[in-house]
């Protein structure tokens, strides 16, 4: 009996899985003649058709393989692009980042977006980046050098952007359920900029990449830039700030400070009519000196100044990005959904969406900062005023 | 039906008479010259006639030379019956063999025989045989030699805070190292004699009210049924007296450790320690119990548990990770860290063979280097594995036939099969590894996972003497797999394993 329940449970376990009937070997390839594809960038093609570069993975000291096809399709690209490479498998479920051109982008993302989820390569988790002014074909082929890949350049901007500024680069799977759900998203954006310094007898100079702000993404098609600033002060409004510095200025007093958190609040003030007034959003900026002026010294006075000057500069660039988001109708920053887990009843009693609300909301931003002296170090030897 | 009365009607019944195989000269008159008969060719017989002052009785003293001591058949047999004083005038054959067996010789044990059968049965187990001619009687003594392997330290199951005796090959004195830990007279021991030609000596020992006494029966039965010509393996016992003898998995715990198997029969399992084995037996067994080693009792329990868990992780990577590396280069390369890919494909590129081939063809050279170091003496069998290991594998590497990868991971799974306590739960993880790698090779990840689905069914469907192998695991409960992987504290830990169907559940107050 038992034999016969054993039996049985093979039989089951291989004939219900979907794995039977041979589909599983359709996965077999050898290990030694697979290319691995770290990043793919997709550009707008003549007649409306796509532009696929890619760029494979490489170990240190070999130089990365990088190839552009065009086709009427990213499937279609994708089989031209395997006939140049007849001897390897171009293998694409490593892809680290998706690069999408300015055209591109202007033209709608919504077909790659949908590529990419229905596609059992790629992943929802992987990160997008927008190439302002650019094509992602160029920021591609053009960052593959002999010491790296664009890969690298890529996942370089993606540590500075999430570490520094706190910010984040948006993923496929984020950026299609912000689309769905508020109708725009962000797709974080670099610019293409020839690369100096690295080696100035170098005939060809290589491509980077810098961290440009983000890109608005309006229907799934691009509708404008917000600057790295503002991204930076929607990051506060989120409540995170990353650990990067900024320079402040107030009068006599200077200094870099080292962001250390933020906290934020959004309060809303309901109509009547169930609609929304306006909106109070409250942010509290902690912060660090890293490097003092050198000009004054580093009293209670000078603190002072400098937290009203982090306060103004934050206070700046959120109001600046809020006024983007009230002008393009266009809720990027995502505050509906935030009010929506805050405030569901009454988010689902308002007369009209959010979204729809948006160009009249009057937005209250208040931003208090407090600089603190690193370390507690109150009079540092070498300042005025300070320890000899 | 349960598992026991399955068992029950599968096994022959008991053999009966004073001879558990019935020998052919179980009906041969007790004479001297019978018994030379039965001895005919045995040139380690010895006979030497006595004047015992018996008129018309010959007296004829025999034994087997090597198994009895010489002096003592002089000192404590022949020279007393030899004083004249000493039988007390006896006049009849009888009236001398009651007198001998009241004190007339100074030997500790004598018994009183009348079937030749029996007088040849004492004399194999290095008895001395007296016997009175044409009276029909004789009278044996225990004169058995002590030129025995002494009691040394465990070789296999080393201990630091434990004890540093171990089991050997005399019967009486693996039972004597268990009743010096458990000195009460609830510890029980059932003498039986197995094999046809061997006449081995075994004995099942328990300890009355703990074990459960229908394991005990069952055991006995067992043996009772066991019906070969001799037993000088412990695979005679294991695989007769296990549920499944066809099953890779060892459902007899061994041990060479007395305070482990003493531990045990507290514990409320069965203990059997046969002549000539120096370890002793242990049922029912489970899966847990093979993960156990008995310095876990000597250690902290925080440490304890931590080896304790480290020991079935080990188990689960020894037999899973080579698969799981098969399944994942040739399907699912996508689950590999791409860096880790990278140089993946980077290390095989020049080498020719499949990964298939690569991590089979290691795996097999794996188990042959361990063979030829198991085959070896000792210090040349390190020698072997160390060369083995470092040159063989390095100079494939070196030569492309394998990548380094394959070398890692049949070395880290080979690395977790020896962290097994018992060597036989290692052997089974061989078989096993090699069979998930099969499935791996046939049907990747898929493989695998129907292979492991496969493998836990099996388990479960195990039994050894009525108690699931996987218990305490597999009882549903989630103390039960705490129990398999943690060692609780002394002072918490006051019931018996219910598993084990104690009549005495209780351990300590």
């Amino acid at each position: 009996m038992k034999k016969v329940t054993a039996a049985a449970l093979a039989l089951s376990l291989a004939l219900l899985s979907g794995c039977s009937g041979g589909s599983i070997y359709a996965n077999y390839r050898e290990i030694d003649r697979l290319l691995i594809i770290q990043t793919i960038g997709i550009d707008r093609g003549a007649d409306g058709g796509v532009v696929l570069s890619i760029s494979a993975g490489r170990l240190g000291g070999e130089p990365s393989v990088c190839m552009r096809a065009e086709g009427p399709s990213i499937s279609e690209a994708r089989d031209l692009l395997q006939n140049y490479a007849p001897n390897e498998v171009l293998f694409y479920s490593h892809i680290n980042c998706v690069v999408i051109g300015e055209g591109a982008a202007k033209a709608g993302i919504g077909k790659y977006l949908d590529y990419i989820q229905r596609s059992v390569d790629f992943r929802l988790d992987t990160p997008i980046f927008l190439v302002k002014g650019g094509n992602a074909g160029d920021l591609v082929m053009g960052a593959a050098g002999e010491s790296r890949s664009v890969t690298d350049v890529l996942e370089s901007v993606k540590r500075d952007v999430e570490q520094s500024d706190g910010g984040k680069v948006y993923t496929a799977a984020e950026i299609a359920e912000a689309l769905s759900f508020t109708g725009a998203a962000l797709v974080c954006c670099v610019e293409c900029a020839a690369e100096t310094g690295a080696d100035p007898n170098a005939e060809k100079s290589e491509v980077t990449a810098i961290p440009s702000g983000c890109g608005i993404l309006m229907s799934d098609a691009l509708a404008g830039y917000i600057s790295p600033q503002e991204t930076r002060g929607l990051n506060f409004l989120s409540g995170s700030t990353g650990s990067g510095t900024m320079e402040l200025s107030a009068g006599k007093y200077r200094a870099t400070v080292s962001m250390d958190g933020a906290e934020a609040s959004l309060e809303p003030v309901w109509a009547e009519d169930g609609s929304i007034k306006f909106i109070n959003a409250a942010v509290k900026l902690r912060a660090g000196i890293a490097e003092p002026g050198y000009l004054a010294p580093l009293d209670e006075n000078c603190l002072t100044a400098l937290d009203g000057a982090l306060a103004d500069e934050a206070r700046g660039w959120i109001n600046s990005a809020l006024a983007r988001s009230k002008t393009l109708s266009a809720d990027f920053a995502g505050l509906g959904r935030a009010l929506e887990l805050d405030f569901p009843v009454k988010y689902r009693a308002m007369p009209r969406s959010f979204t729809d609300q948006l160009p009249d909301i009057i937005f209250n931003v208040s931003v208090t900062a407090r600089v603190g002296r690193t370390y507690d170090l109150e009079n540092p030897a070498g300042l005025p005023g300070g320890a000899k | 039906m349960s598992v026991l009365d399955y068992l029950k009607t599968r096994a022959p019944s008991k053999q009966p008479g004073p001879h558990p195989f019935a020998p052919p000269y179980k009906d041969v008159p007790l004479t001297a010259k019978n018994l030379e008969d039965i001895f005919s060719d045995c040139g380690d017989l010895q006979k030497r006639a006595l004047d015992a002052g018996l008129s018309g009785v010959p007296v004829t003293a025999m034994w087997l030379d090597g198994i009895v001591s010489g002096g003592d058949v002089s000192e404590d047999v022949l020279r007393p019956l030899t004083e004249k004083a000493r039988l007390g005038g006896a006049k009849t054959a009888e009236e001398c063999a009651e007198t001998i067996l009241r004190g007339g010789v100074y030997a500790n044990t004598a018994k009183m025989r009348t079937s030749a059968a029996d007088t040849a049965d004492d004399m194999t187990h290095g008895w001395c045989a007296v016997v009175f001619d044409g009276a029909g009687i004789a009278v044996t003594f225990e004169v058995r030699t002590g030129n025995t392997r002494g009691i040394a330290e465990p070789t296999l199951e080393k201990s630091v805070k434990g004890a540093k005796d171990s089991f050997v090959e005399t019967l009486r004195i693996n039972t004597s190292l268990v009743r010096r830990r458990i000195c009460t007279p609830a510890l029980k021991l059932k003498n039986s004699v197995i094999g046809r030609k061997s006449l081995t000596r075994c004995a099942v020992m328990y300890v009355d009210g703990v074990a459960d006494p229908e394991i005990v029966d069952e055991l006995t039965r067992r043996l009772d049924a066991i019906d070969v010509d001799g037993l000088t393996a412990a695979g005679y016992i294991e695989e007769y007296i296990c549920d499944a003898p066809r099953s890779p998995l060892p459902q007899v715990v061994h041990t060479e450790r007395p305070d482990r198997f003493a531990a045990q029969l507290l514990n409320g399992r069965v203990g059997l320690i046969v002549d000539g084995l120096s370890f002793g037996f242990l049922v029912p067994a489970s899966l847990s119990e093979f993960m156990r080693v008995s310095q876990d009792n000597s250690n902290n329990f925080l440490v304890s548990t931590a080896l304790s868990v480290l020991r079935w992780l080990a188990l689960l990577i020894g037999l899973v990770l080579p698969a799981f590396a098969v399944a994942a280069a040739m399907y699912h390369q996508e689950m590999i860290p791409t860096k880790l890919l990278l140089s993946i494909i980077k290390a095989k590129q020049d080498v020719p063979f499949s990964v298939a081939v690569e991590v089979t063809g290691m795996l097999i050279a794996f188990e042959l280097l361990q063979e030829a170091g198991h085959r070896l003496p000792n210090p040349v069998g390190g020698t072997v594995s160390i060369i083995g290991a470092l040159v063989v594998g390095q100079s494939a590497v070196d030569a492309r036939l394998v990548s380094p990868l394959a070398v890692i991971i049949v070395a880290m799974a080979g690395v977790c099969g020896y962290t097994m306590p018992s060597q036989d739960i290692g052997d089974a993880l061989r078989i096993g590894r090699l069979l998930l790698v099969l499935s791996a090779i046939l049907a990747g990840l898929f493989g695998v996972a129907a292979g492991l689905c496969l493998m836990t069914l099996y388990l479960c469907s195990l039994e050894s003497f009525g108690v699931n192998y996987m218990s305490p695991m597999s009882n549903g409960s989630g103390p039960g797999l705490l129990r398999a992987l943690v060692r609780v504290p002394k002072a918490m830990n006051k019931f018996r394993d219910p598993d084990l169907r104690t009549p005495d559940r209780r351990r300590q107050r």
